[in-house]
């Protein structure tokens, strides 16, 4: 019943992506974090979940605001929306640091929000508390919702 | 342009009716003075006619005293009782002044001069003939008195008296009748002028009503125009100031997105530089233990000059996005007016920097400032942008002195922070407003967009702001915003 959490991060970004992989493993986090860099995709990836719930890994989302194909804000507003997904914990990762969109972000339920800051060590700071966060959190399994 | 073809041919119409009227006017006159001429005339004439007939009477008058006497005459001579001469003796003597007086009333109109003096002649004949018998009859001499009568010589007199007073009556009468014809014809040419003059005035009254109802309407209308234009001028206006919103807006939306897209691949480098330097750390360690390199430490300082050139730049870019960032951020900022106390709103910015002042040695005075009607948020950043500005290059000699001050002028509000640091170069007046741009040695840490950003603000609030400084002297920053009715519509658009 206890399967370990899958982190799926959404980023453009491949040179963010990695950067965020390496310091939540420094973290000491070894959950399977499965990468999307586009929109559709993890829209596909949150469909195969919903019709075969039981196969899947209860999931906790990084998010990039900034995406090529459509708004980080619209996959926000449908996870927190959906029936089963509504439960998973959504972090925001973005460049934007303006308050609209935080204050956003946090309206439509996302859980955390932090800004990359371009200083690495606090970027890899925030990232390395964001891996204490996700030892610490227990995500439940949408199907024990 | 239709509107001033209007207006145009307004003034020449009513020029046109100015010149209608003042015609109008004269015939008037005209016919007035033609009028008043024609009853003097008919005056004059009722006077002389009243005059004839006076004369009239008076002829009749010398006529009938000069019978009057004769028959007292005749009685005398017959009756040769004193009873009969009563009336003789008491009219004999007026007939002659009477005559004279005929002569000397005469009515200038009368022609007949000469038949007056005739008249004149054959009364003093007739008087004299008459007191000639009455004498001889008094004094007993009647057969002379008889011989003269037989002679006839009274009674032709009488005859000829008569015959010129009469000729002379019926020219009174005929002049009479004459001067009422005239008059006649003169009280109709009246009626006929008179009915001209009122068929006149109502003519001309209807005409100046016509005029009048046609200048209001022209003016009606070309006022109609002209709001017209207004409207379409409002219109104009409205359409600029939308498009200059949108240009504006898209400028900033642009800067905010650049601003944004900018940051990612920053993040990128600085994160990569950083997983170079702990890679590097590695390298050399292992070098090092391998013994492999000679002169390990030079390598180590061009690898760290390298990495500190990468991480400076990225940092000073990472200020550069931060500044656009944050200009554009307050050009979308909503500005809510309200009435601001400048004196206490400076007083707290000024406490915020006092450990700047105190580290320069300096010393600040806030004079009385004028209250303004405007967005506090933006006044703050204003006043706290000049006034660090001023701190930074204040000299470092321990009599540093900054100066704030306000007034009105005319409607606006004038604030000014002064100060009597380095200056600025007159040259450099106009690019230290100018984002990114700095002026004097570039001794002094900063990104040059302190003055930008106060001077997007002071804008957005529909000031304006000037420097007046000279090398060595010092500075002095104004920032005039508008008084509070000019602020209200700043405010509102």
């Amino acid at each position: 019943m206890n399967k370990p959490v899958a982190i799926v991060m959404i980023e453009d970004d491949h040179g963010h992506a990695r950067l965020i992989e390496r310091n939540i493993r420094r973290a000491g986090v070894t959950n399977e974090i499965i990468h999307f860099s586009d929109g559709a995709s993890a829209f596909a990836y949150f469909k195969r979940i919903e019709s075969e719930p039981a196969d899947m890994n209860p999931i906790l989302v990084l998010l990039d605001l900034n995406l090529p194909d459509m708004s980080g804000i619209d996959i926000l507003e449908y996870l927190k929306n959906d029936g089963h997904l509504r439960v998973a914990p959504v972090i925001v990762l973005t460049t934007t640091d303006d308050q609209l969109e935080i204050r956003r972000c946090y309206d439509l339920g996302c859980n955390v929000y932090i800004t990359k800051p371009v200083d690495y060590e606090q970027f890899a700071v925030a990232i390395r508390q964001l891996g204490l966060f996700f030892s610490v959190i227990k995500v439940p399994d949408p199907l024990n919702a | 342009m239709a509107s001033f073809r209007d207006i145009f041919t307004l003034f020449r119409e009513s020029r046109r009716e100015a010149a209608l009227l003042g015609a109008a006017a004269s015939v008037l006159i005209i016919l007035t003075t033609f009028s008043f001429w024609l009853s003097h005339r008919l005056e004059d004439g009722s006077r002389t006619g009243a005059e004839m007939n006076r004369y009239y009477g008076k002829l009749g008058r010398v006529a009938r005293m000069m019978r009057t006497v004769e028959s007292s005459q005749r009685g005398y001579l017959l009756a040769g009782t004193e009873q009969y001469l009563r009336p003789y003796n008491e009219l004999h003597s007026q007939l002659v002044p009477r005559t004279k007086s005929l002569i000397e009333s005469a009515p200038s109109a009368l022609e007949e001069k000469e038949r007056l003096a005739v008249l004149l002649n054959l009364m003093m004949r007739k008087a004299d003939e008459m007191a000639a018998t009455v004498a001889d009859a008094t004094n007993e001499r009647r057969d002379a008195t008889i011989a003269r009568l037989k002679e006839n010589y009274g009674v032709k007199l009488s005859e000829q008296i008569e015959e010129n007073i009469n000729a002379l009556q019926d020219e009174a009468t005929e002049k009479r009748e004459e001067i009422e014809t005239n008059a006649a014809e003169l009280r109709e040419i009246k009626t006929i002028v008179d009915v001209i003059g009122g068929v006149a005035v109502l003519a001309f009254s209807f005409l100046s009503i016509w005029f009048l109802m046609k200048s209001n309407a022209a003016l009606t209308k070309a006022h109609k125009a002209l709001e017209k234009t207004n409207n379409d001028l409002e219109d104009i206006v409205r359409h600029r100031t939308a498009a200059l919103q949108r240009a504006n807006d898209e400028i900033q939306r642009f800067a905010y997105i650049v601003s944004h897209d900018l940051r990612s691949p920053l993040v990128n480098i600085m994160g990569f530089t950083s997983e170079l330097e702990t890679l590097r750390k590695e390298l050399f360690e292992r070098l090092e233990k391998a013994n492999a390199l000679a002169d390990a430490d030079v390598l180590s300082k061009d690898f760290d000059e390298a990495f500190g050139f990468i991480k400076s730049s990225i940092a000073r870019m990472d200020r550069l996005i931060n500044a656009i960032l944050k200009i554009s951020r307050q050009g979308s900022r909503p500005l809510h007016s309200e009435l601001i106390e400048a004196k206490a709103l400076v007083e707290t910015v000024v406490s915020n920097v006092a450990h700047q002042i105190r580290e320069k040695d300096g010393r600040i005075t806030v004079g009385d400032l004028p209250p303004v009607l405007s967005d506090r948020m933006s006044m703050e950043q204003i006043f706290s942008n000049l006034i660090e500005n001023a701190i930074k290059f204040l000299k470092n000699d321990g009599h540093g002195e900054i100066k704030i001050e306000g007034y009105l002028r005319g409607v606006d509000v004038v604030y000014s922070v002064s100060d009597n640091g380095r200056g600025i170069d007159p040259r450099d007046h106009q690019r230290i407003f100018e984002l990114f741009r700095r002026a004097g040695p570039q001794d002094v840490p900063g990104e040059g967009m302190g003055l930008a950003f106060v001077s997007a603000l002071v804008r957005r609030l529909g000031g304006s702001i000037a420097v007046e400084s000279a090398l060595g002297i010092g500075a002095t920053f104004k920032v005039t915003l508008p008084g509070t009715a000019a602020q209200n519509r700043g405010i509102a658009a």
